[in-house]
């Protein structure tokens, strides 16, 4: 099929015609890097090291909130069990996988180490309490709910002090 | 009378219909996090979509075409071209994401892990695009969408402190343990729920479809005028919800059944049951939305034969993109990347499109070829031009934002 | 040259091109994806035909992804499948639908057909 050559193809195949878009290419090299910036480690300092244990910390606290929350309503009977273990279940998941991502982190300083040191138990006993309380909804123990209950809290205010000193 | 019932019975669609995964997730999440303090986001969205979705249905009404079937006549092929990319990605991503919903709400209500009902939900979905008649099909997720009133009446029962949480919301800053980036992408990632562009996607084709005509017009903007924005006070009981009792908790939410937590607490088991209807209902309605939408946009483009009302046989193409566009969201909800994630990701990528789906929007209502004397008033594209700028301004920031605060750490 | 009898003087570029086409039934044929002119001996080039062919669009989306897809879809194209040809003559009006005067040629997007013959047709309530 003849077609006449339309003028944007005329300039010669072999060379870059001025039309040419670099600039694209190179906004897109831009945000690979802005990508791969993002997701790389970013430098052990004590102050990221600090950084990453108040999120640790906030997250955790999250996770033993909705624990907490969750043992009132078995309490008051206010839930069928799929519901309360499928949400007590994912904020377990959701504190082992935060406890695993600052265990394997690599504290830079000595200071860094007493955080860690303070902070790790915490984050075991958390994960620990929200399994038991996982099983207690499974089994519908109320007694090893309430206990699970009971440690949640003093996790939660454990937490919170630490919270506290980092801010 | 029967025009009460039909104006009743679209209104209650309108506001069952408002809510999906997108913004059960985000005003939850915002409410559990910032309290109160982004509240002023949602009128913001609810008015744009109320202005462009009132112009869609202009559109529908006078010229009897769908407005992103105007858009390849109006705008040209390439730029056409580009805004059925960005809208189709868009919708599949965000097809993806009430797919995961519609999982997570089973599971909730049944124990059952999330993935194995994901092709279970996959199917469903398709079953229902393919058979249910769209009237019917529209109008009993919409009236079941309004399960999510429980939400209000939770609220109601905590008895907040009314003034304290007017405060939170005018004070327009951050709450004092909150970053000014992280809140203003919040506000991005709320302001993309509120104004989904699989919304008036589906919206000015579905008009189409019920072969709406001039007479429909009235219809249509009052339930756009009322139903949007008692849509959006639904939004609003969410955050309150998730304001009132999970941020003094201190719980951020990232898991469905939190977002249910309120609703527990304070109404148990028959709360829960209504509340897991409301999830399911607004899920899956929005799933059938945004699969419509991904058939509409595609064979809008090329000017095939379209329409959930015609046989199947007779638009195979449009079936056939939502087949592969309903396939290509379960398996992605099944490589078993978190649904929440993946909703959180659809609000700020469709947040980043917004310009590109409501541009097309304007210029076609203003186009006297189309429309003759139903054209913008003056007031409607003073208003419609404000809002693309502040489109122009959320899209240019939506990306960075994203990236600076690391998806809102 | 076919068009206004009275001599309107119009751009294919925004009443032509990208229009939806229609057929005398109501039925939806294409978008104007292309346009076919004649030239002959000592005349002007004519508009002759309208094209509907979801290949030569390459052509008007210009640069590397245009001709990309040209390509692609070329090769995709079945034997049997030629661009939709709708004469001129057929064309009632131009703007805003491009309505025909007659129905669907016979024969457009066999693969469509084919499809609906044989997939959409043969899942369980397909037809109706």
């Amino acid at each position: 099929m003849l077609q006449p050559r339309s003028p944007s193809q005329e300039p010669g195949r072999t060379g870059r015609s001025p039309a040419q878009p670099t600039a694209p290419v190179l906004a897109l090299v831009a945000v690979l890097l802005l990508l791969v910036a993002g997701c790389t480690a970013p430098t052990p300092t004590a102050g990221s090291y600090r950084d990453a244990a108040e999120q640790t910390v906030t997250d955790l606290l999250s996770a033993v909130g909705t624990g907490v929350l969750l043992v009132e309503i078995h309490r008051g009977d206010r839930a069928f069990s799929p519901y309360a273990e499928t949400t007590a279940e994912d904020a377990e998941d959701a504190a082992r996988s935060i406890a695993d991502t600052f265990g394997t982190r690599q504290p830079p300083t000595a200071g860094s180490d007493a955080l860690r040191a303070e902070l790790s138990p915490l984050c075991d006993t958390a994960v620990n309490a929200l399994a038991d309380l996982r099983i207690a909804l499974k089994r519908d123990d109320s007694a090893a709910v309430e206990a699970a209950g009971r440690t949640l809290r003093a996790v939660s205010s454990g937490l919170s002090d630490l919270e506290e000193s980092l801010s | 009378m029967r025009w009460l019932a039909a104006f009743t019975l679209g209104l209650l669609t309108a506001i069952g219909g408002f809510l999906d995964i997108g913004d059960l997730v985000a005003n939850s999440v915002v409410g559990s996090r910032f309290g109160m303090t982004l509240a002023w986001v949602v009128p913001v969205g609810v008015v744009g979509l109320m202005v462009f979705t009132e112009m869609s249905a202009r559109v529908v009404t006078a010229t009897g075409r769908g407005t992103f079937d105007l858009v390849r006549e109006r705008l040209g092929a390439r730029v056409g071209l580009a805004n059925l990319l960005a809208s189709y990605l868009i919708t599949l991503l965000t097809l993806s994401a009430q797919m995961g919903g519609i999982a997570l709400a089973l599971e909730l209500a049944s124990g059952i892990h999330y993935l194995l009902w994901v092709p279970v939900v996959g199917f469903l979905v398709w079953i229902v695009l393919w058979r249910l008649p769209f009237a019917y099909m529209e109008k009993t997720y919409g009236l079941l969408g309004l399960a999510l009133v429980v939400f209000g009446v939770a609220l109601w029962r905590m008895g907040p402190d009314l003034g304290a949480l007017f405060t939170e919301a005018v004070s327009f800053s951050p709450p004092p343990n909150e970053g000014a980036a992280v809140w203003w992408y919040y506000a991005i990632t709320l302001f993309g729920a509120a104004m989904t562009p699989y919304t008036v996607l589906f919206f000015s084709s579905g008009g189409v479809e019920e072969k709406w005509t001039s007479e429909d017009l009235a219809t249509a903007r009052l339930n756009v005028f009322f139903g949007l924005p008692l849509g959006g006070l639904l939004s609003l009981a969410i955050m309150g919800c998730a304001a009132v009792l999970l941020m003094p908790a201190g719980v951020q939410v990232s898991d469905l059944g939190q977002v249910a937590l309120p609703v527990v607490s304070t109404l148990g088991r028959l709360g829960l049951i209504v509340v897991i209807l409301g999830f399911f209902a607004a899920t899956f309605g929005a799933a059938l939305e945004s699969g419509l939408a991904a058939g509409y946009g595609v064979a809008q483009y090329f000017g095939w034969h379209w329409g959930k009302t015609l046989p199947p046989a007779s638009a195979p193409y449009f079936h056939l993109v939502i087949m592969v566009s309903l396939l290509s969201g379960t398996l992605f909800v099944l490589t078993g990347v978190d649904p929440i994630t993946v909703t959180e990701y659809s609000l700020v990528f469709s947040a980043a499109a917004l310009p590109l789906t409501y541009l097309p929007i304007l210029v076609v209502a203003n186009d006297r070829g189309y429309l003759g004397d139903q054209v913008n008033s003056r007031f409607t594209n003073i208003l419609a031009s404000v809002y693309l700028v502040l489109l122009c301004v959320v899209s240019v920031a939506a990306i960075p934002l994203m990236l600076y605060t690391k998806a809102g750490q | 040259m076919s068009d206004e009898a009275d001599g309107t003087i119009f751009r294919i570029g925004f009443t032509v091109l990208d229009r939806q086409v229609v057929d005398r039934g109501g039925e939806n044929l294409g978008k104007v994806d292309d346009v076919e002119f004649t030239w002959r001996e000592g005349e002007a080039p004519a508009m002759t035909a309208l094209i509907i062919d979801a290949a030569s669009l390459g052509g008007r989306i210009a640069g590397r992804f245009g001709r990309f897809w040209e390509t692609v879809l070329e090769r995709m194209r079945p034997p049997e499948e030629a661009p939709t040809r709708i004469p001129l003559t057929d064309v009632e009006e131009f703007a805003p639908t491009t309505v025909l005067s007659t129905d669907a040629p016979p024969g457009m997007r066999p693969l469509e057909a084919w499809m609906a013959r044989h997939l959409i047709g043969r899942i369980p309530g397909g037809r109706r």
